[in-house]
């Protein structure tokens, strides 16, 4: 089921703002894959101008470089695929998600900010192919939000699992971490992010103690 | 002249694997670094002539990373060649010390031109260090 953009996407300026980190995040990437497709055409220039003066190029060494590209091209496909998803997830206010591609999709955008931090992200999916109907970019921007808190706590490790509680109703995304300190506006965002999860119909709850953060997303696809 | 020692520091494996083989055809020689952490490692083992570095990496960042090879050895010729290339970061490394500040991709003949005039430069700072040290004992022994 599709619905049109409705009111309550309200905080247009987080919106834009979670918009534009994971729009910087990718252009990165594609500037790293764009920067070795260059550098992997001009050793090839290279080898070819030398070969003119009677150095040879190996087979080998041909088929290694072009291996390199098709390397780099999916790779940017890869990515496109998933900028691609990332952007349509606001064209409806609601639909049916798959929770699976929907983190999947946050993962690969958020590769590269997660490693900056030197910062481990797993997902673990118990029970798979839990579709609900939510809307995509909100639950997306509230997945980010969680993320981030991590991020914020200098975490080693971040996990997030999905799963269904037994009673079927309700489905959950699990982010969890041990963290080197909770960063102090840590109350003020979650708080914020509670009433964000509200107008998506779901229940944001956390745990913490001085070393470890627990937030679950609790979303539920009756929405009325 | 000898031909110039450069390090290459930049956590993209494919890149710094490629360029290096381009730079070496250039009779460069190479040394690779994947962190801020291991280009000040090697760059306490061995003289550059210029270190090649980018802005984002994993752990120490390019502009730690450029403080501390420059509080290790104030003549270090550094140019920043990064994917990340705001004016306010550009403005930021050249401020710290950072020798030129570049985008990527680079076009290899700038990028050797630069290496070479990095490496002209160093040399100028330490034949221009040793000339005041010389002088300094000249003048301290009354000579």
């Amino acid at each position: 089921m599709k619905e049109n953009l409705s009111d309550h996407r309200g905080g247009s300026r987080e919106n834009i703002v979670f918009f534009g980190r994971i729009m910087a995040n990718v252009s990165h990437e594609f500037n790293n894959i764009i920067t070795v497709i260059s550098e992997l055409a001009g050793l090839l220039k290279d080898l070819s101008l030398l070969a003119r003066k009677g150095r040879p190029i190996p087979n080998d060494k041909i088929e290694s470089l072009s291996d390199n590209i098709s390397k780099q091209v999916a790779r940017g496909k890869h990515l496109v695929s998933h900028m691609n998803h990332f952007s349509h997830s606001a064209d409806n206010a609601r639909e049916e998600v798959d929770l699976d591609q929907v983190v999947e999709n946050m993962q690969v955008l958020t590769d590269r900010l997660f490693k900056n931090r030197q910062t481990d992200l797993t997902v673990s999916n118990p029970s798979e192919g839990i579709s609900l109907s939510t809307d995509p970019f909100e639950l997306r921007r509230i997945l980010f939000a969680c993320l981030d808190q991590f991020l914020d706590a200098s975490s080693h490790e971040v996990s997030v699992v999905i799963k269904r509680p037994e009673n079927g109703e309700n489905s959950e995304l699990q982010v969890s971490g041990q963290v080197e300190t909770i960063p102090p506006d840590f109350l003020d965002k979650l708080n914020a992010l509670k009433e964000q999860a509200q107008a998506i119909n779901g229940q944001l709850l956390y745990e913490k103690n001085e070393t470890q953060i627990l937030i679950r997303l609790i979303l539920s696809s009756n929405r009325d | 002249m000898s031909s110039a020692k450069v390090l290459l520091v930049d956590d993209e494996k494919e890149f710094t694997e490629t360029l290096s083989e381009r730079l070496r055809l250039r009779d460069l020689e190479v040394f690779t670094a994947s962190s801020g952490r291991e280009a000040i490692d090697l760059a306490g083992q061995h003289r550059f002539d210029a270190v090649i570095l980018d802005l984002q990496m994993p752990g120490m960042d390019g502009i730690e990373t450029l403080k501390k090879l420059l509080a290790d050895d104030a003549d270090q010729q550094v140019i920043v060649l990064t994917g990340h290339g705001t004016i306010s970061k550009s403005v930021e490394a050249l401020k710290v010390g950072a020798t030129e500040f570049f985008e990527k991709p680079i076009d290899i003949q700038t990028l050797s031109e630069v290496i070479g005039k990095a490496a002209v430069q160093r040399l100028t700072l330490i034949e221009e260090r040793s000339a005041h040290a010389i002088e300094d004992v000249l003048k301290k022994k009354g000579w």
